[in-house]
């Protein structure tokens, strides 16, 4: 091996004092910095039916009615992770942008499955919560309709939902959501062909969150057990960063069991068999058809994606009957698309306009019975 | 450079060959427990490299942080202290294991000594398994230092890595490279696959067994419980159909749908315990 011409020993030895000294000072602070909060835009609960809660946001004061959107927007999230990181502080939060932007917004928290849900089905989620949600947004707002946000795994749901219920959607919104499994960059995937699923759901009951936290941690090792930490070091002095890292680390490990025989279905006929895309899905025998899907449709994805490739999500525009049909591309990740900072002045904006547009277009029921 | 670095040579050279001769070493280890011992070890030191880095050239420039307590010791005595307990347990678990292996299942006995001779075959498997996938994460980690160690050489010489830090970003860099590559690939899916489906295996096995013993006992198992939540959910859902139909039947008169009004006005923010007390109403 050449050697490297201009190596000065002193300044590596002083490069590792330096890095020992901000280990030591980077204990002191994390040892310091106590219980990190997480998400606070005021929410009241509306509905609640089993593990789920369905909340609604408190509209921000002083937006002009005109700049309001009209018809609610009920985001689904996954069932993988919780859905606090679409509210993650005060100053990286898709809801708070949302609502400053005038968008009346409910979210469905999950909850955390016990034993007692290990037999729930897709079908359940599909066909009883999710209808059963839509119903309590639109009696809460007076509309007959809602527009429905789906992200990540909770966007493959509500294809399923709109495609059997396309009269209870007015606008749909998928945000990095998978459709194909079955393209070259899905890793996960490729993972599970082999994975005896029947097997794993009767072993586990309910599929550990911590299981499927070591799936995603091994997807890139070496960046997520081990550089991570290493860089925190270079932000150990500042008390805000430290605690946007714990927030993070909170979330990404705070993963809810999946319910057993859901997780099997899930992996077994969107994952393996790729029955969404195939067109070939039924939920308690009705067929998934995407084709019904006929109203106006964004599509939102990272372009870094490594959980989502866009790829997986960018097969929808040839299986969709809509018409109109938006694509966004937004250049990050699967996390960055909810907590960078260009992720909160770009994709609140997008899904406010798009759907202000559509409002306008349409026009939604003018009844302001919105509750505070 | 300074004279001490010319006596000490290329410290990138160095570095990698501690690291490739650490992963060597551990590979010749006596037996599979100390060498999943070792190996388990090393792999904890990926998240260390930098840190071990550290502490190698903080010895090496005899720099104050290199003398007293090792500050970065705290992972090492965790994970050996699994490791340890593993080793006990495994040594005893494999000599159990062979014997029940060689016993014919007869006799009033016959179905417990079944269960237990799957459950040993079942754990001999997981470990064979384990042992294989271990393998090839070493592999990845001695193509990692290789493809650093090329890479150092193609660099560019009027850009040459100023900082070990550097040396670190550039060492993920190759590692990623290399997994991404195994993970990507049939062979590791379906041996990846093939260990979770024998660890599913072995603790269905387990279950069994301690089913069997908690049977004994007259205490309740699992499978008693999964039979509950599934008669459980099969009558909710019934239940449920039952009250679409009456709702449907109700919605025939106007006096009725505004009866179902009121019901709905009190099922919303309602939990679903209280609500049949509210139809009951």
């Amino acid at each position: 091996m050449t050697k490297p011409p201009d190596i000065d020993y002193d300044e590596i030895a002083r490069e590792m004092r330096e890095f020992s000294q901000r280990v030591g000072q980077g204990l002191s602070a994390l040892a310091s910095i106590g219980d990190v909060t997480i998400g606070g835009a005021p929410k009241d609960a509306v509905f609640t039916l089993d593990k789920l809660t369905l909340y609604r946001y408190r509209p921000v004061e002083g937006v002009a009615g005109k700049d309001r959107v009209r018809v609610p927007v009920l985001i689904c999230y996954a069932l993988v992770n919780r859905p606090y990181m679409m509210d993650l502080q005060p100053d990286r939060s898709i809801i708070r942008r949302l609502l400053d932007r005038g968008v009346d917004l409910y979210l469905i928290d999950w909850g955390y499955p016990d034993g007692a849900d290990r037999y729930l089905e897709v079908s359940d989620y599909v066909q009883r919560y999710l209808p059963q949600c839509v119903a309590a947004v639109c009696e809460a707002s007076g509309q007959p309709q809602v527009n429905l946000l789906g992200v990540c795994q909770g966007g493959t749901l509500s294809l399923c939902y709109t495609a059997l219920e396309p009269q209870r959607v007015r606008n749909l919104i998928t945000m990095v959501t998978p459709v194909d499994f079955r393209t070259p960059e899905n890793l996960l995937t490729k993972w599970s062909e082999h994975v005896d699923l029947a097997q794993l759901a009767a072993a586990t009951g309910n599929v550990p969150g911590e299981m499927l936290n070591a799936l995603f941690l091994g997807l890139m090792p070496f960046r997520l057990t081990s550089q991570k930490y290493v860089d925190l070091m270079d932000h150990i002095e500042d008390p805000r960063a430290l605690e946007n890292f714990l927030r993070m680390e909170k979330w990404i490990f705070d993963s809810p069991d999946q319910p057993g025989e859901m997780f099997r279905q899930f992996m077994q006929w969107f994952v393996k068999e790729n029955r969404l895309a195939e067109g070939v899905l039924e939920l308690d025998g009705r067929p998934v058809d995407l084709r019904q899907i006929r109203m106006p449709v964004l599509n939102i994805f990272a372009s870094q994606d490594h959980l989502v490739p866009p790829s997986a999500s960018k097969p929808l525009a040839r299986l969709l009957g809509a018409r109109d049909y938006t694509e966004h591309e937004f250049r990050g990740g699967h996390i960055g698309i909810y907590v960078s900072g260009s992720a909160q002045r770009e994709i609140p904006d997008r899904i406010a306009s798009w759907l202000r547009a559509r409002d306008a277009r349409a026009g939604g029921v003018r009844r302001d019975t919105r509750r505070r | 450079m300074t004279d001490r670095a010319a006596h000490d040579g290329d410290w990138i050279a160095a570095w990698i060959a501690r690291q490739r001769e650490a992963l060597e070493q551990a590979a010749r280890a006596r037996n599979s427990e100390e060498q999943a011992a070792d190996l388990g070890r090393r792999w904890g030191e990926v998240g260390q490299a930098f840190l071990d880095g550290l502490r190698q050239f903080a010895g090496a420039s005899g720099s104050e942080s290199g003398a007293g307590p090792d500050p970065f010791n705290i992972h090492d005595a965790l994970l050996g202290a699994w490791t340890t307990a593993t080793m006990f347990h495994s040594s005893v678990a494999e000599q159990a294991a062979e014997l029940l292996r060689r016993l014919p299942p007869v006799g009033i006995a016959r179905e417990q000594a079944e269960a237990w001779r799957e459950l040993a075959s079942a754990q001999a498997e997981c470990r064979r398994l384990e042992h294989e996938l271990r393998s090839v994460l070493t592999k990845v980690q001695f193509d990692a230092l290789d493809l650093l160690e090329k890479r150092v050489r193609e660099r560019d010489p009027q850009q040459p890595i100023g900082s070990f830090r550097e040396l670190y970003d550039l060492w993920v860099e190759c590692g990623e490279q290399v997994y991404g590559e195994l993970a990507h690939s049939p062979a590791y899916s379906k041996l990846q696959a093939e260990l979770g489906n024998a660890a599913m295996r072995l603790r269905i096995r387990v279950q069994t067994v301690l089913e069997h013993g908690l049977k004994q006992l007259d205490l309740p198992t699992r499978s008693e419980l999964n039979s509950l939540h599934r008669q459980v959910r099969e009558l909710r859902l019934e239940l449920e159909r039952m009250r679409e139909r009456s709702d449907g039947n109700r919605r025939r008169t106007p006096a009725e749908s505004a009866t179902k009004r009121k019901a709905t006005q009190v099922r919303r923010a309602t939990p679903r315990k209280t609500r049949s007390k509210a139809r009951a109403r």
